[in-house]
């Protein structure tokens, strides 16, 4: 052992100190056996040591690459969805890589522009500079179960092609059970992955104007691309129904296209990995996704028009790629390191790796995709899948990749996208909403516009002069600190008693005094500044005035109202019903009978659930689909036969999302238990029994004695139960990640919550000063019902003793 | 008359009560029970409906020396035991009939829709040691993540429970001018969303050389926190003025009557902010990945994170780990829970 530990220690000391490499945004886990063996490689053969942070699910989040890069502690190569480098670049977050792509322009293993698919290549490039190197890309194909296709009498060697033909074969595979509910889907619009981009471009339609600079989401070919998904979701009797059975499809091995609950679907070339490995017996075919009839006609046909001369069919590609941030420590290693993980050796190295692994677990190996086309030829040439289904399929989407395009490249991209979704989900929700394709569309439009046109004109807005926060910060600082020392000296006034007391009072009180001068004040002055600027955190703030305020209140009112209605309902109805739920457990946990260590215990545990786990746990608990969803398949077998009710949609429909959060909070309502147990125990018991000697019942003494005496705790949940609901943040941004709707806000925005919108506009849309205004808004808004609440608690809140 | 009170009393209300709870119990239960039954479950058992409320595996058979699976299949329109002897990668399966009889030994080929597993009720213990070989080696198995956590908890407690009750005390059981306009400023200090003072609060803790370690994530405990104190000051109010003039009278000082008089008083109270700061640190996700990026400085939280992954994921290794994680507080909380239920009828507060 000694002999064999000693070589070890003496090469690592003859060696200079290993460089440590940072890298954000890769994931190791069991699917990245691969990307390990990579990374391993590289750190041999350079001796540098590769420190890997990844954010789950393979993103980053945005605040912490932000604070990273303004706080000037960056990685030194951040792996980044290719779809949001035009959105980093613009703000100067990331740097350009074209001073070392020349430098190496003539070395064997130089990155050459040519080796990659056009679209993936293109996608990384912003106002002709190359932020990014692509890594991995994917594209969308249609998926179809032969099987089902046999049983309804089609043709399983003809997929539908065109639009037309692809309703009318959905039509025919859809089927219903007795009572009316799906049980299976032919095919939706939007499950899987196509979102109305895809379905537009292949109708023509574009979504930003060559330039960049306007806005075109609302062009007809994109509107006529809208009306036919909300035509298909119409025949299918509805989005809500159609989102009812959809809510139940969530990870790989719930894919209702695997169990036959879908029949066909526009998805990823990743989704060839799922049904390896979970159902690889299963009869499907791979097809490109079909287009609208007049493409067919002028591109395969005869007919001339807009289409000629464009391929038949086209696809979606996305991806990651490499980017170095601004202010890396480790530039030149860091190129060495995006050098090595997209060359065709490293691919190689990784298809060997997860082969490996993956037949270790008895699962077929089936390679994602390269965005290197070279990449992809010598991992395609030895590891491609033997079974020919799998091995067409693969070579479908590879070969798809030259016709495809890929979403535009725009500081705006974000905003964009989501805009994009509203309108979708604003579109197929008509009976909600009575808005048209078209209608939401141009709102959609309108609202990117806005972003367009302020950066395009924000150079007529002054930089901030940096003299004029830091003169009013020490007026500010002078006057507080006058203030104090006048009302210190107001002490002198007081008598002996009275100022010893006084003195006591500031000592007891210092460390929140100190904590507050030194953490809290001067950030909230900050963002008093910030809600006057323009201020994308990377950029210097310029000073716009009221400007923020003025579109909050206007063109923007739309999100305020509709966030702040979310949180009045959440606030109204939940705020009281766990009041009287935490009570009623703590009440119950009060009683003096046996076992009571475990019942408590077993209320409690909710509230310990980690967040990422819940959030997983009620996914199921309030899916939608009665076949699925534990609370749907309790209230199908009772209230759906008592009283002919259906079970509701919860976080798929839109007037059941915000009772879902609501149900969802009560479970955790055992958290609040502790504080009504020890005020429950803080009950002195004489009063009780001198009630009880005055003849009063159960209620009696409930209604007299507990309450009064918990007075201040019910005032201190109500208080607290306000500015949390007015806060609520973090379930539905978990949630958001857990299938509820297609937005991340829940169906038609029903679970847009300020400090979510806030959020968004902050670290998605990069919006900082608009941000501090809304979170001033909402900060008066909770202040006065705070001022509200504490005005009116002398009237029903009882105290033993308070001071005045 | 007397009688039936009596009974009703002794034993009619506490059978109801007992009622009452389990039911509540068994509600607050099911989704818990789900998240453990999950981390022991095969995969291919994660999404069947109506639910697998028991977990199964596979019966296994040593066949030739070699560690194989037992199934039932169709051969020639009768069902045979047979034992799974190699995964085609077409998905087929290659079967060899175990049951005694003419055809014992015979090979043939299925698909595996068409092959029923042989299960046995056992739970999938193998998901928890595959839990932590999940994570990074050089966390030590997640102990890394442990040892983090546990000094975060520990740090912050202190640092809450002490700030905050002096805090609360002054804001409550003293006069002092200026005191009831900062109590309004101290709830406002909650009003402001986090997000936008994120950023400056940042650079604040970059200009003490902070990021990258632990500090920023404790030291602020020792400010004490607003909702803490807003907390304690609501349980000094309720404390009867009698105790502090007979402690004053006695020549109590004020620490004296904060040390003796006050703190013991508000055990319930300071054990609840206890077990909450202890969970808020357990659980803290959004300070550690602000402020830390060394995957040795992480804390438990984190880890978890690791378990979903872009398009699927591994769900009985994320409830696996979250079972683990739960377990340390469950157990905290089962023996601590006494404290907040004693607190009180130790004081000199009772009749």
């Amino acid at each position: 052992m000694v002999a064999l530990a000693l070589p070890g220690c003496r090469s690592q000391t003859s060696t200079t100190p290993q460089t440590e490499l940072v890298v954000w945004g890769l994931q190791y886990g069991e699917e990245s056996e691969g990307l390990r063996a990579r990374v391993e490689t590289f750190e041999r053969r350079n001796n540098i040591k590769v420190s890997v942070l990844s954010m789950g699910a393979g993103q980053m989040n945005p605040q912490k690459l932000m604070t990273a890069i303004v706080g000037r502690v960056p990685p030194d190569v951040i792996h980044q969805d290719r779809f949001t480098i035009g959105d980093w670049a613009s703000r100067d977050a990331f740097e350009p890589l074209d001073d070392l792509l020349a430098a190496d322009a003539d070395s064997p293993d130089a990155i050459k522009r040519e080796n990659f698919y056009e679209a993936c290549w293109a996608e990384a490039v912003y106002e002709g500079k190359v932020y990014a190197i692509p890594s991995s890309t994917d594209d969308r194909a249609l998926y179809y179960n032969r099987t089902l296709f046999r049983e309804a009498g089609l043709d399983p060697d003809r997929p539908p092609r065109t639009w037309d033909e692809l309703l009318d074969d959905s039509k025919r595979l859809t089927a219903l059970n007795p009572d009316g509910s799906f049980r299976r889907i032919g095919f939706i619009p939007n499950y899987g992955n196509s979102w109305l981009y895809l379905y537009s471009w292949q109708n023509g339609g574009e979504f930003m104007t060559p330039d960049g600079r306007r806005c075109t989401l609302d062009n007809p070919y994109s509107v006529g691309a809208l009306e036919f998904m909300v035509s298909v979701y119409d025949a299918l009797g509805g989005v809500t129904k159609v989102d009812a059975f959809a809510s139940g499809f969530q990870a790989q091995e719930l894919d209702p296209f695997l169990t036959g609950k879908v029949a066909m679907k526009i998805d990823g070339n990743w989704v060839l990995q799922g049904i390896g490995r979970y159902r690889p017996d299963l009869d499907f075919g791979v097809a490109p996704a079909p287009v609208p009839k007049e493409r067919l006609e002028q591109t395969l046909g005869r007919a001339k028009g807009r289409f000629t001369g464009q391929p038949p069919y086209i696809t979606w590609s996305g991806g990651f790629s490499y980017a170095i941030p601004r202010g890396a420590a480790h530039r030149r290693e860091a190129w060495e390191f995006i050098k090595w993980m997209c060359s065709p050796e490293a691919g190689l190295i990784e298809a060997e790796a997860q082969k490996r692994y993956n037949l270790s677990k008895g699962r077929p190996f089936i390679p994602g995709m390269s965005a290197n086309i070279r990449v992809n030829e010598a991992v395609f040439a030895q590891y491609a899948p033997r079974v020919p289904k799998f091995r067409d399929s693969l070579k479908l989407f590879m070969d798809m990749m030259p016709a495809s395009r890929f979403r535009p490249v725009t500081f705006v991209g974000q905003r964009l996208w989501d805009e994009h979704v509203r309108a979708f989900d604003q579109a197929t929700h008509h009976r909600e909403t009575r808005k048209s394709p078209k209608q939401a569309l141009a709102e959609g439009a309108a609202v990117v516009q806005k972003e367009l046109d302020k950066v395009y004109g924000r150079e007529a807005f002054p930089l901030l002069n940096p003299r004029v926060p830091i003169g009013i910060a020490v007026v500010c600082g002078a006057a507080l600190l006058g203030a104090a020392v006048w009302r210190v000296r107001g002490i002198r006034a007081l008598g002996r008693v009275s100022r010893q007391e006084a003195w006591a009072g500031y000592l007891f009180a210092a460390p929140w005094l100190v904590g507050f001068v030194a953490l809290t004040a001067g950030p909230i002055i900050t963002s008093v500044f910030l809600s006057f600027c323009d201020y994308d955190v990377l950029h210097p703030p310029r000073f716009v005035g009221m400007h923020n305020y003025a579109e909050l209140f206007s063109s923007d009112s739309y999100y305020l109202r509709t966030s702040l209605y979310n949180v009045a309902y959440l606030a109204v109805i939940g705020i009281p019903l766990g009041i009287a739920t935490g009570l009623a457990i703590a009440m119950l946990l009060n009683a003096k009978v046996g076992g009571m260590s475990v019942y408590r215990t077993c209320f409690y545990l909710p509230s310990i659930v980690p967040v990422v786990a819940s959030a997983v746990l009620w996914a199921w608990v309030l899916n939608g689909d009665p076949n699925r969803g534990l609370l749907n398949a309790a209230w199908k077998a009772t209230l759906s036969v008592w009283f002919g009710w259906d079970p509701p949609g919860w976080f798929g429909a839109a007037e059941w999302a915000k009772p879902g959060l609501i149900i969802q909070g009560l479970w955790g309502a055992g958290g609040g238990m502790i504080l009504w147990l020890a005020g429950l125990q803080g009950i002195p018991q004489h009063l009780y029994e001198a009630a009880e000697l005055d003849g009063a019942g159960v209620w009696s003494k409930f209604r007299n004695v507990t309450i009064p005496m918990l007075s201040p705790y019910v005032f201190f949940n109500l208080i607290m139960g306000t500015i949390g609901a007015l806060q609520e943040f973090d379930r539905v941004y978990v949630l958001s990640g857990q299938g509820a709707g297609a937005s991340s806000v829940g169906p038609v925005d029903s679970l847009l919550v300020p400090v979510m919108y806030l959020f968004n506009s902050a670290f998605k849309y990069f919006k900082m000063g608009y941000a501090s205004a809304l979170a001033w808004v909402l900060f008066i808004i909770i202040l006065l019902l705070t001022l509200v609440q504490l005005k009116i608690a002398p009237r029903w809140v009882h105290y033993e003793a308070e001071k005045k | 008359m007397k009688l039936s009170a009596r009974v009703n009393r002794k034993y009619v209300r506490p059978s109801l009560i007992h009622a009452a709870l389990l039911l509540g119990s068994l509600i607050f239960l099911i989704p818990f029970a789900w998240l453990v039954v999950t981390s022991l479950k095969e995969d291919e058992d994660m999404s069947r409906f109506p639910p697998v409320w028991v977990p199964r595996q596979q019966t296994m058979i040593t066949l030739r020396g070699r560690e194989v699976g037992l199934a039932t299949a169709l051969y020639r329109g009768q069902r045979r035991r047979v034992a799974v002897i190699e995964e085609r990668e077409t998905g087929e399966q290659v079967l060899e009939i175990v049951e005694a009889g003419p055809d014992k030994g015979r090979v043939f080929t299925l698909p595996r829709s068409e092959v029923t597993k042989i299960r046995h009720i056992a739970p999938v213990w193998k998901n928890y040691p595959d839990t932590l070989k999940f994570l990074p080696p050089e966390t030590n198995s997640g102990l890394v993540f442990v040892f983090n956590t546990v000094i975060l908890a520990v740090l912050s407690i202190i640092g809450t429970v002490l700030a905050s009750s002096m805090v609360a005390f002054s804001f409550s059981r003293l006069r002092w001018p200026g005191r009831d306009g900062l109590f309004v400023v101290l709830l406002a200090t909650m009003m402001l969303p986090g997000a936008v003072t994120m950023m400056p609060v940042f650079l604040i803790f970059r200009w003490l050389g902070w990021i990258d370690t632990l500090l920023p994530l404790w030291v602020p405990a020792f400010f004490g926190s607003a909702f803490n104190v807003f907390l304690l000051r609501q349980f000094f109010l309720t404390i009867p003025n009698d105790l502090e003039d007979a402690a004053k009278i006695d020549g109590c000082g004020y620490f004296s009557i904060y040390h003796r008089i006050m703190l013991p008083l508000v055990k319930p109270a300071l054990a609840a902010i206890t077990i909450m700061t202890f969970m808020g640190a357990w659980n803290n996700f959004m300070g550690p990945l602000i402020y830390t990026s060394s995957p040795l400085k992480l804390p438990l939280a984190y880890a978890l994170q690791l378990f979903q992954t872009a398009h699927g994921g591994e769900p009985a290794l994320l409830m696996a780990a979250s079972t683990m994680m739960m377990l340390p507080v469950l157990i905290v909380f089962f023996f601590t829970q006494r404290y907040f239920i004693q607190g009180v009828t130790l004081t000199g507060l009772k009749g």
